[in-house]
């Protein structure tokens, strides 16, 4: 049991190292970049779980609801469904701040974009230039060049 | 009788004229001013209300660029306000074509002219 542990231990340990060398390698604005990438991901996962968490208590109760109604429980049904209702208001919730902390990454993004200097921002930024990582109707990733153009800087 | 009555109408035209409209208002004008003579390939047009360090930065080459991706978009229909930041000076639009829209983001300096321009387009 002890090895088991260990095994799992040293495998979790080593994962965490092979994610690390990205922020180690980076300079400091990249290492700022990434540090706040991981925390925007942390809040967008806690936001998406506790979706889920509320998805799941509106479910249940709306299939205890139905046994109930079934057993010529009225009131027991009633309350269950009052549950299920309140869980998927919860759930509205949880989505509309799924979709805020969405479209917040998106404007930030974009003024990112804005904020680079030069006339076209690839001529300022990068070779690759700058590019917004925008998730399709599929939920499939799809890469998104957008590139600022005009004068001055924001 | 007929003078100072014209004289007082053309007093209060001047008057009002010289009001501007709110900042809000006033910036979308311009935001609107310099997308539609970008996007008509127009420079002079374009940079009439930059202030002077902006306006030597812009080259017709430029203009045409934008005005080239603009047209890709189909024809210019507005803007549409989004946000601004007040500390800032800063006003963020949407500008609308037929065939999609792009951010337009513009900072006014204290003399209320323009210190920058912005717009993001696919690349």
């Amino acid at each position: 049991m002890m090895w088991k542990k260990a095994i799992a231990g040293t495998t979790m340990a080593a994962m965490l190292a092979l994610a690390a060398p990205s922020a180690a390698f980076a300079d400091g604005a990249a290492s700022t970049r990434n540090i706040l990438l991981g925390a925007g991901l942390a809040t967008y996962l806690i936001i998406q779980h506790n979706r889920k968490v509320h998805e799941r208590y509106a479910e249940d109760a709306r299939r205890q609801a139905e046994l109930q109604s079934q057993n010529s429980n009225m009131a027991a049904a009633y309350s269950s469904e009052r549950s299920a209702y309140s869980n998927a208001l919860s759930e509205i919730v949880d989505l509309k701040r799924e979709v805020a902390y969405q479209h917040s990454v998106i404007v930030g993004q974009r003024h990112q974009l804005a904020m680079r200097g030069g006339f076209g921002s690839t001529s300022a930024g990068t070779s690759s230039g700058p590019r917004t990582r925008v998730a399709a109707a599929s939920m499939s990733p799809q890469q998104v060049s957008m590139v600022s153009y005009g004068w001055g800087q924001i | 009788m007929r003078t100072a009555r014209a004289a007082a109408c053309l007093g209060l035209s001047v008057v009002l004229a010289s009001c501007g409209g709110s900042p809000a208002g006033q910036a979308q004008n311009q935001a609107d001013t310099v997308t539609k003579a970008v996007y008509n390939n127009d420079a002079a047009a374009a940079q009439q209300n930059f202030d002077d360090s902006l306006k030597k930065q812009v080259t017709r080459a430029q203009v045409g660029l934008i005005s080239d991706k603009l047209h890709k978009l189909g024809d210019y229909k507005g803007l549409t306000y989004v946000s601004n930041d007040g500390l800032k000076n800063e006003y963020t639009y949407r500008a609308n074509f037929a065939n999609g829209s792009a951010p337009v983001i513009l900072r006014l300096d204290t003399d209320g002219k323009i210190a920058a321009y912005r717009i993001s387009l696919p690349q």
